[in-house]
């Protein structure tokens, strides 16, 4: 299990990893979608939708590992 | 097998399902396939629930505004369902839990009870089905004066109700017969559907060059508009109603470990081939007369309607509206089955058909006979999609924990990158109807 893997699954307050991932996850949505509007309105903005695309990808990259068994070397 | 539906299937029939699938297994592959067709169910029932007015009318504007450049979203919208789907097959065939009762116990009745069950199914059955009913009741009233005479739909709907709800209380009654009954109608309407659309789509003719590249090559409109497409096309066409439903067809079918095969094949060859064939079928009709024309109607009865002068002889207009008519009718049929199984599941009732509390709540959607009059409870639709907006990323989150939820599936959990990749694009999709929503209120979108 690496230590990414024991991200996911350790729990951090009410939540695990996996859940705290899925929220990182809506709000890098919602940053990438507040730029695309700032841009869509006002023609900046591309800073917001880089960012948030950026971290949606890093969320979904890391959220997609499957869950692995403690001490398993899958 | 923890599920009541399923135990008023004798034993023996059950046997011999097994028995047949496991012969199945080693035989040649077009005999496996005829024979998976022929034991599959939920997965056609799914399609039939899902290509309901909404959805049809959706692709009948596309084809008339758009011409065949948005054919491509309809294999992304239907694949990318695919994987939340097997995981409802994975829950059904290697969990054998009931899931909503899981959600409650893991992730708080909010999520399993009320989103899932209550708001994301039995609510969204009663909302949706006043738009089967109207577009029902409308294309009766319309095919009647081709026989020669008038039946409005006044009146019709009486006809349509009692047809549909005899439908609906003969699932899961007489020893699983009344199940495979719905399930063959259900199978019959989505063929009607594509012979009815694929004879008209051959007598208006089809560019099919065109039709390869809106296929193949992702096209958008530009600006706010093309966003909105594709994020409501890409994520909306198989949710959180279509899970439910496929997950507890599946029990109340019997399904277990020996099934996950019949019920992959089920979402391929059920689900995912009838969704793109038949919205394929009635785009192209609507790219090749109306699109030329530059006529968009708003509604589904005034898209026909334009629809019925292109079409020249009267055979073809009577059969594009009998395909048509297979539309409401099984999705009527389909989503008050969903409604029923999710009032059960929500409350901790057992279901049982044959009891009052099953038919009433199965029967519930049937209020929507009121929209004959184009009565519609637009207060109680403003209601219910503002919530389903924010909702299903949340129930789509919850799938995924529990398919990655090692206490619970133990080695049955997900193993694979790329499902999970899958879910979590279309979770993220469901993020941005729930976000762009918000945005929309807040004047920012």
């Amino acid at each position: 299990m690496g230590a990414v893997d024991r991200l996911l699954e350790r729990r951090a307050g009410p939540w695990s990893g996996r859940v705290w991932g899925l929220v990182l996850n809506l709000v890098a949505n919602a940053v990438a979608l507040w730029g695309v509007s700032s841009v869509m309105r006002t023609g900046d903005g591309w800073t917001w939708v880089a960012v948030g695309c950026a971290a949606t990808v890093a969320c979904i990259a890391v959220l997609a590992r499957p869950s692995r068994s403690p001490g398993s070397e899958e | 097998m923890n599920y009541p539906i399923a135990r008023k299937i004798p034993r023996a029939v059950l046997d011999a399902e097994a028995d047949r699938l496991a012969a199945l297994a080693g035989a040649p592959l077009h005999r496996k396939l005829g024979g998976y067709a022929r034991l599959a169910g939920p997965g056609f029932m799914g399609a039939a629930l899902t290509l309901g007015a909404g959805t049809l009318t959706s692709s009948m504007l596309s084809g008339a505004t758009f011409g065949y450049r948005t054919l491509w979203l309809i294999w992304l919208s239907a694949g990318l369902g695919l994987f939340m789907m097997a995981a409802m097959a994975r829950f059904t065939c290697r969990g054998g839990f009931r899931v909503i009762p899981v959600q409650n116990r893991r992730h708080s009745w909010v999520i399993g009870s009320l989103m899932t069950g209550l708001v994301g199914t039995a609510a969204v059955a009663v909302i949706f089905n006043f738009g089967q009913v109207a577009l029902g009741t409308h294309l009766i009233e319309s095919l009647a004066p081709f026989a020669g005479f008038a039946f409005p739909a006044e009146y019709n709907w009486l006809l349509y109700c009692g047809v549909t709800s005899a439908l609906i209380l003969s699932y899961g009654r007489r020893g699983g017969r009344g199940t495979r009954l719905v399930e063959a109608v259900m199978k019959g309407g989505i063929a009607v559907m594509i012979l009815a659309f694929g004879a008209v789509l051959l007598l208006v003719g089809v560019d099919w060059g065109a039709a390869g590249r809106g296929f193949f090559i992702p096209w958008l409109p530009g600006g706010g508009e093309g966003l909105d497409l594709f994020i409501a096309s890409s994520a909306a066409a198989v949710g959180v109603m279509d899970w439910v439903f496929f997950h507890y067809a599946g029990l109340g079918r019997g399904w277990g470990r020996r099934h996950e095969s019949l019920a992959r094949f089920d979402l391929i060859a059920g689900l995912f081939l009838p969704f793109v064939v038949i919205n394929f079928l009635m785009i192209g009709v609507f790219a090749a007369t109306l699109f030329p024309q530059g006529i968009t109607p708003d509604s589904a009865p005034e898209l026909a309607a334009a629809l019925m002068p292109l079409l020249g002889p009267t055979w073809s207009q009577i059969l594009f509206y009998a395909g048509f008519l297979a539309v409401p009718i099984t999705t009527t049929v389909g989503m008050s089955l969903a409604g029923a199984m999710a009032i059960h599941e929500a409350f901790g009732w057992e279901p049982d058909t044959s009891s009052w509390r099953w038919k009433v709540s199965a029967l519930l959607p049937q209020v929507a006979f009121l929209a004959a009059w184009n009565a519609r409870p637009v207060w109680l639709v403003i209601a219910i999609a503002a919530f389903l907006s924010l909702a299903n990323n949340v129930v789509g989150w919850s799938m995924y924990l529990l398919l990655n939820d090692r206490e619970l599936l133990g080695a049955d959990r997900c193993r694979s990158y790329l499902w999970n990749l899958g879910i979590l694009l279309q979770v993220t999709l469901l993020n941005a109807i729930a976000v762009t929503y918000v945005f929309n209120r807040l004047g920012w979108w």
